[in-house]
């Protein structure tokens, strides 16, 4: 029975194929046959087309393919059958079309330099691997697929050199940064264009508030929301290609100075239809922790706070209950392990159907998703839900006409975690709390109201009130942040060969989403939230992306030919956010609006754009090994200044196959010498050109305060702090990259080399005026910056047979970005980073330590001479034994990397193979401002060592030398050189050390570079006969991989791949109480048929 | 042959039809700001610039004034705190530098005066330059010396006045002032948030406010006597009665409260709490009327403050929230009778007119109830007459003018932890930095490290140090 039924559905589909052609005389065709590797392995997802007819199919993991081809259309004739797949050689046959059926098999050659794959090049452009002038960071479905991430930008880490990638920390659905060869603009956010299939997509991530969206807070807080990108299903992607810097993205015109990333989704191929079901299960959890100390409890100067019932821990502002520096715990007295108690495993499931084939005429791709994600905070609230489907497909009504579809619906909701800076927020509560204070229950046990540390024993007419710090399981459990979001995208097209040197593409995409919020804050919460907040807000996009384009191909002799491409762009870009603030609210829930008693001035922001662009590029080929491109692109944006509407953007680039004038050589099989030039833009933001006037609030202390400029009914207006622009130009990047890339050893190895330098000028600034002229900023094109850098890649292929194979890759990046002039300000800050003439972008600019040969001698009495025959940068250190604090801010510290680099590493064995990837990000030097803060608090573990203070000034024990044993090394000068002065709450709750209240972040600065077990994977494909005939599958394959496992860095705390700020921040690399990165295990199943 | 050159054509034109949508790039939504209005009114700017100014009396140099001025005092080692032990750095008070210059300052006063002057209301151009004199005589007690007749123009880096001329300046526009008040015009009406358009009031405030001033140039005059004079002159056609006091405007409206109340909501202005000096002085007085208004009750029902150099317990120390000002809709005062009468008390006391100065001096004490004083005179006198005003401006920044000139109350400054920082030479600081924002851009401004290492870090009409 079974071995019936897995025959019948095959004849059964050919029956169908066959059914309505059978009027015809002849007899259909089948063809089968096997694809595997020169090395006798065999090839799964093998195209085998006969391109004539439009007719084909993919082979299975067995490397087998069958299809047919209708008697109508099969006369005996012979025809060219192709066999191609993604790394490898493509190799044809002519078969000939006889009745019975043909079978062949190939057997494929690797090609690791994918030459002669057609590699898409942006707006409607393609081109050949070998004939691309810019070096190509292509990333694999394969590669996407192990990694094992759900947001599509975090797949792309570690996969090609230069290509930074950072994630915001491993909460559920937590937003990924990219940036390409390094900082290049401090407009927006330094992100690169995403492309899909032609057509700009939104990958804006806008952060929840920390519950203050008006009235102040921080920017860049609240939450790691999503970038709007993982709103794609990554099992739909076929490839991504990353156009790195100007040279290769100046098609893109004023939107490509960042780089831009090119996806393509997968599309149906005629033949049998291909059904695959993939189903995973992921586990994660923390990988790095914070460590605190556990062995002095609450209090201040080694007086233990009161903590009974009506003691002084029932008044939020009591300063004694606010650290940990108490006196030591009892022995036997319970601790409590705050580093680690938020936390579980957290779990992914996963399924992804797809679905896809085709005929002659009509293809089709289906697939659906749906991926739940439950993070690892204890608790059902930190969630990240996505829902998506796609359908895309094409059909020809005529030899020359293709139109095609492609739409995908995403429904993803949203459920955050507040970090950051930010007292409702949970990491500032947890990490803060004393050892000795259990934060469970978190609610009173008799008056079952909101507990925490600094507020014990709530009475029962506490309802409303300010706990000082929330509970983080209060927040945990009680807040919530949801984003809901529906988006819909996609595109519709047109292919037209209008004569068969004449093409037509055209693609209308359309891109919207509507993203609801909901922030609510239960009553009784610390802070702007202690009688309770909710936030209702709505975030629309959407973006409508005309394109076409005609492609000429010519050939003037065999040994020139190319192709001349003219193309329009239109593109209309519209969002809006829409918030209310409502304070106080009337019953505990729910979080409505409708509850609550006082609402706060709304939120109401729109931006449109409108681009209209025009390109041309022109290829030329000669005598088959030099490969000549030019393109120009004229862009007007609304968003550009007035009087500079429109810009001009140019690109060339050659490429030379040198060993196909040179011959090739045994060690030598492959030889191409590439550079390019080409320039590209950044656009200005909206509305910098026009004279605003201000009616938000302002003038507050701190968040959650501030007034508006209307008052008492009256309207009020101010003048806006930004002046308009007179001018504005789209920034200009001017990139010149070349290259070599090599095939060595009869293709066992490949090599890739390229340098760039880029310099961009015209950069657009938000720069700061002197306020006395009643303006605090103005966009201007301020500043060059220049970008150079190197990039190699080496990939191995040491023994490839039949049975096994072993592969290596190394990729190693270096960039240096440098401000060559700034006009105007002395530095302008951008993140948590300034540009400063001389200095690398992103440098961090602080207070630091009076140091000889740095600081002013006229600071201080005596310093001119107390430096006398010091090192330069010697640290002085006064009387008293202590540093003391420069007022001059400075360069304390670079947080750019020195070099990044991966290894890749692939084994297999018969049907096992096991990989790894290596992921090393080296130097960068971040202010810790969460070390600072709790050394402050006496929790870090640094603390457990102390002085006994009995106060400020009477300290004992613990004593250490400035300068000297690990304390902050270095020579140093001045009258208490040398002296040993105890190191207790005077020191880490002092002037001085606790960088995040006191400025001076030369006291809290570490290292922050790692090496990272990004992923590991182990994949068994059972394809025994078995397989299809009692299941009537081509394959199963099943995997087991792991993600992070492991970090070696010297960075203290959570895992130094986050950011304190959110991925809208320029400048990663700052810390200060965000979330925590996870590690996780991955089993996956995938069914094919 | 003839199909392809069709579709040729048909896609040509579909090219340059959309091309000649020359609208495309411009029109509604793409060539201005849809979000904020692209004009104003006089009288729009005119509420909006006593928002800022009512704001940035009651924000965070008020806030740090009052904690090192011991009034209050910080506690919890979070920002708040480092201000009061003088850790602070040139963007602590960056905001406030905005204030004066940007919009709802100086900006926005200039065009709400040339806007009176072109409808020739003279009684809106006199209390606009009433306001405007009160922005930057603010601005020059703080930072000294500052920009002035170059800003707000073309100067990209204006230049800085000398702290004396400012005063001048702010003496003319007062003097101006007075003047246009009894001219033609509506004035502002209904929009002036604190007279409600009484001239009268606003006569009397610019006279207070110019003795003010002339105090603020006593110290390092040649010629003090006059300048007593001159303060006597004005005060004497200052505010008469507690009912002209020159204060903020709140409501309990969200966005309308006073700054001082919101802080005190917030976590961190929980930091702020009673100074220890203040509240032991009160005590020392049997001030319990004003007590209980400035601070709330401790954990034992009394008052009792956190003292800058020993750690007191937290179950003494009051808090500010509790107090019977902290309300969301309290008025700040701002330029009082009290004050007014002070002034002429120091001065006629400074002239050798005790009998005078001790009638004043219990005008300002019969205010909040307290009993008449006796028998005083001379130094003691003054010492009384400063203290009184010590502790009848709290919360108001001229508490730091006065003590920098007189150094009463005798105040023990913050010492670090570490030992005396060598920085502040165990001083009270004197001024403040200047903003970060301008001095980043304004090649005019000294370094942080030289505005520390010049005159002690003290304006130029503080001559003296205080012990």
């Amino acid at each position: 029975m079974r071995v019936r039924c897995s025959r019948v559905v095959p004849i059964l589909l050919a029956a169908l194929w066959a059914a309505p052609l059978r009027l015809g005389a002849q007899q259909p065709v089948t063809i089968t046959g096997r694809v595997t590797s020169d090395a006798g392995v065999p090839l799964g997802a093998v195209e085998v087309t006969i391109p004539a007819m439009g007719l084909g199919t993919l082979t299975r993991d067995d490397g087998r393919y069958a299809f047919v081809v209708p008697g109508a259309r099969a006369s005996g004739q012979t025809v060219t059958l192709v066999a191609r797949r993604l790394g490898h050689k493509a190799q044809s046959a002519q078969i000939t079309l006889a009745a019975g059926g043909v079978t062949h098999d190939f057997a494929l050659a690797p090609n690791p330099l994918q030459l002669g794959e057609i590699v898409v090049t942006g707006a409607g452009t393609a081109t050949a691997t070998e004939k691309l002038g810019n070096v190509r960071n292509t990333v694999s479905a394969e590669q996407i697929d192990k990694s094992n991430e759900s947001n599509i930008v975090e797949a792309l880490a570690a996969k090609a050199p230069n290509v930074q990638v950072t994630g915001q920390s491993g909460d559920p659905g937590a937003s990924s940064f990219i940036q390409i060869r390094g900082i290049r603009t401090i407009v927006g956010n330094n992100q690169p264009l995403f492309i899909v299939d032609g057509v700009p997509i939104d990958n804006s991530a806008t952060s929840t508030s920390s519950f203050n969206p008006v009235d102040g807070g921080y920017p860049g807080e609240g939450t790691v929301v999503t970038n709007r990108a993982a709103d794609l299903n990554p099992n739909d992607i076929e490839s991504v290609e990353i156009l790195k810097g100007a040279a290769a993205g100046a098609i893109y015109g004023a939107r490509a100075g960042q780089g831009v990333v090119l996806i393509t989704t997968k599309s149906g191929r005629a033949g049998a239809t291909h059904f695959s079901l993939r189903s995973s299960a992921s586990f994660d959890n923390v990988n790095h922790f914070w460590e605190l100390q556990t062995l002095f409890g609450q209090g201040s100067f080694g007086v233990h706070a009161d903590t009974s019932l009506g003691g002084s821990c029932d008044s939020p502002g009591a300063g004694i209950c606010r650290r940990s520096w108490g006196p030591r715990i009892p022995t036997g007295a319970t601790v409590y392990d705050h580093a680690r108690e938020l936390y579980t495993t957290g779990h992914v499931i996963e399924n992804a159907i797809t679905m896809s084939g085709g005929n002659d005429r009509t293809t089709f791709y289906l697939s659906g998703e749906n991926l739940d994600n439950n993070g690892f905070f204890v608790g059902d609230n930190d969630r990240y839900n996505r829902t998506t489907v796609r359908f895309k497909g094409s059909h020809r009504p005529s030899e020359q006409l293709k139109i095609s579809a492609n739409l995908s619906y995403a429904d993803t909701r949203e459920h955050f975690i507040q970090r950051g800076n930010n007292v409702n927020g949970v990491q500032i509560p947890v990490m803060r709390t004393p050892p000795d204070f259990n934060n469970l229950p978190y609610l009173d046990p008799i008056n079952h109201l909101h507990r925490s540390y600094r507020f014990q024993h709530p009475r029962a007419t506490d309802l409303v009130g300010d706990r000082g710090f929330d509970n983080p399981f209060y927040d945990i459990f009680e807040q919530r942040n949801l984003g809901n979001v529906g988006r819909i995208f996609g595109n519709i097209g047109g292919e037209y060969l209008a004569t068969s040197w004449l093409k037509f593409n055209y693609t209308l995409g359309a891109d919207y989403s509507n993203d609801e919020r909901l922030e609510g804050c239960p009553i009784s919460s610390s802070d702007v939230c202690f009688s309770g907040r909710v936030i209702e807000g709505k975030i629309v996009s959407y973006q409508i992306d005309h394109n076409l384009t005609g492609t000429v191909n010519f050939t003037v002799s065999p040994r020139a030919s190319g192709t001349v491409t003219l193309g329009q762009n239109l593109n209309s870009e519209n969002h809006r956010n829409l918030f209310q603030v409502g304070r106080t609210l009337v019953a505990p829930t729910p979080f409505k609006l409708s509850n609550t008693v006082l609402r706060d001035p709304s939120l109401d922001n729109e931006t449109v754009i409108h681009r209209e662009s025009y390109f041309g590029q022109a290829t030329l080929d000669l005598y088959e090994q030099v490969y000549l491109t030019a393109s120009l692109r004229n862009d007007g944006f609304s968003n550009f200044g007035r009087l500079s509407r429109r810009a001009w953007f140019p690109k060339g680039s050659a490429a030379w196959t040198f060993t196909k004038a040179i011959g090739e050589r045994p060690w030598l099989t492959f030889g191409k010498l590439r550079v390019a030039y080409g320039e590209a833009g950044t656009e200005p933001p909206p509305y910098v050109t026009t004279p605003t006037f201000f009616s938000g609030i302002f003038g507050g202390i701190a968040q959650g305060t501030g007034v508006t400029p209307t008052q008492n009914g009256l309207g009020g207006l101010l003048t806006g702090g930004q002046k308009p622009a007179d001018v504005l130009k789209p920034e200009r990047s001017k990139e010149l990259e070349a290259g070599i890339d090599v095939g060595l050893f009869r293709d066992r190895a490949d090599a890739s080399l390229t340098y760039y330098s880029s310099i961009t000028s015209d950069v657009i600034l938000s720069t700061p005026l002197a306020p006395s002229t009643g303006y605090t900023n103005q966009y201007t094109n301020a500043a060059k910056f220049r970008n150079r850098g190197v990039e190699v890649s080496l990939n191995l292929r040491p023994l490839q047979k039949p049975e096994y194979g072993w592969e290596v890759g190394l990729q190693w990046a270096r960039n240096r970005g440098y401000v060559l002039t700034l006009s105007g300000p002395q530095y302008i800050f951008f993140g948590d980073g300034v540009a400063q003439v001389g200095q690398e972008i992103g440098v961090h600019r602080s207070l630091g330590f009076i140091r000889c040969g740095i600081s002013d001698t006229s600071l201080v009495a005596g310093l001119a001479a107390a430096c006398n025959g010091a090192p330069q940068g010697a640290l002085y250190v006064a009387a008293s034994g202590f540093p003391v604090g420069d007022p001059n801010p400075r360069i304390v510290s670079n947080p750019n990397p020195r070099w990044t680099g991966s290894v890749r590493t692939a084994l297999r064995y018969r049907k096992l193979q096991l990989s790894g990837l290596l992921d090393v990000r080296h130097g960068g030097v971040v202010a810790n401002g969460s070390k600072g803060a709790l050394w402050s608090y006496g929790t870090h573990k640094d603390t457990e060592i102390r002085a006994t203070c009995t106060s400020a000034t009477a300290c004992t024990g613990n004593d250490k030398v400035f300068g000297q044993g690990a304390w902050y090394e270095g020579p140093v000068a001045g009258p208490g050189a040398g002296k040993a002065v105890p190191i207790g709450q005077n020191w880490y709750n002092g002037n001085l050390a606790p960088c995040a209240f006191t400025g001076y972040d030369e006291a809290c600065l570490d290292q922050d570079g790692y090496v990272k077990l990004r992923e590991i994977s182990v994949t068994y494909t059972l394809d025994a006969p078995w397989v299809q005939s009692s299941l009537g599958l081509g394959s199963i394959d099943i995997r087991v991989s792991g993600r992070n496992l492991h970090t070696w860095t010297k960075f203290p705390g959570f895992d130094p791949e986050t950011s304190g700020g959110g991925s809208t921040d320029a400048i990663q690399g700052s810390e200060y109480f965000g979330n925590p990165q996870s590690r996780s295990f991955v089993f996956s199943i995938t069914l094919n048929r | 042959m003839i199909r392809s050159i069709k579709v040729v054509a048909v896609s040509l034109g579909l090219v340059l039809g959309a091309a000649g949508c020359g609208s495309f790039l411009t029109g509604e939504k793409l060539s201005s700001d849809p979000n904020q209005p692209s004009s104003a009114t006089r009288d729009q700017l005119f509420v909006g610039m006593q928002a800022n100014l009512f704001s940035s009396q009651e924000n965070s140099v008020a806030m740090t004034v009052c904690m090192w001025m011991q009034q209050c005092a910080g506690v919890g080692g979070r920002f708040v705190d480092q201000f009061s032990h003088y850790v602070i750095d040139e963007f602590s008070w960056d905001g406030n530098w905005f204030n004066v210059y940007t919009g709802g300052g100086l900006i926005d006063l200039r065009k709400i005066e040339a806007s009176a002057r072109v409808d020739g209301d003279s009684v809106y151009l006199g209390v606009a330059k009433i306001w405007e004199a009160f922005d930057i005589g603010t601005a020059a007690d703080w930072w000294g010396n500052i920009p002035y007749t170059d800003a707000v123009g073309s100067a990209a880096t204006p230049t800085l006045d000398a702290q004396a001329a400012v005063f001048d300046s702010v003496q003319a526009l007062l003097s101006q002032a007075i003047l246009e008040l009894g001219g033609p015009g509506g004035g502002p009406g209904p929009q002036d948030l604190v007279y409600g358009g009484n001239k009268a009031k606003w006569i009397a405030a610019a006279n207070t406010l110019k003795a003010r001033y002339y105090l603020h140039t006593v110290e390092g005059a040649a010629n003090k006597a006059a300048v007593y004079g001159n303060a006597i002159t004005a005060a004497s056609s200052g505010i008469g009665s507690t009912a002209g006091d020159l204060k903020t405007f709140h409501t309990s409206a969200t966005s309308e409260r006073n700054i001082w109340y919101q802080f005190q909501l917030t976590t961190f202005g929980q930091d702020v709490v009673a100074g220890k000096f203040l509240v032991d002085l009160m005590k020392a007085r049997r001030d319990t009327i004003r007590l209980a208004q400035y601070f709330g009750r401790n954990k034992g029902g009394g008052f009792g403050g956190q003292d800058m150099n020993v750690v007191q317990s937290s179950d003494s120390i009051s808090a500010i929230k509790g107090g019977g000002r902290n309300v969301p809709d309290f008025p700040q005062p701002l330029v009082t009778y009290q004050e007014n009468e002070l002034i002429l008390a120091e001065a006629y006391n400074q002239t050798g007119n005790d009998p005078l100065a001790m009638t004043h001096l219990n005008n300002a004490r019969a205010v909040p109830g307290l009993p008449a004083l006796v028998g005083v005179t001379g130094a003691a006198l003054l010492d009384s007459i400063m203290t009184e005003k010590y502790v009848a401006l709290f919360e108001n920044v001229e508490v730091w003018n006065d003590y920098r000139r007189t150094c009463i109350p005798a105040l023990v400054p913050y010492r670090t932890a570490n030992g005396a920082n060598p920085i502040w030479r165990d001083k009270i600081p004197g001024r403040l930095y200047y903003g970060g924002t301008e001095g980043n851009v304004n090649t005019n401004i000294p370094s942080p490290a030289q505005q520390v290492s010049s005159n002690g870090f003290r304006n130029p009409n503080d001559t003296a140090d205080c012990p």
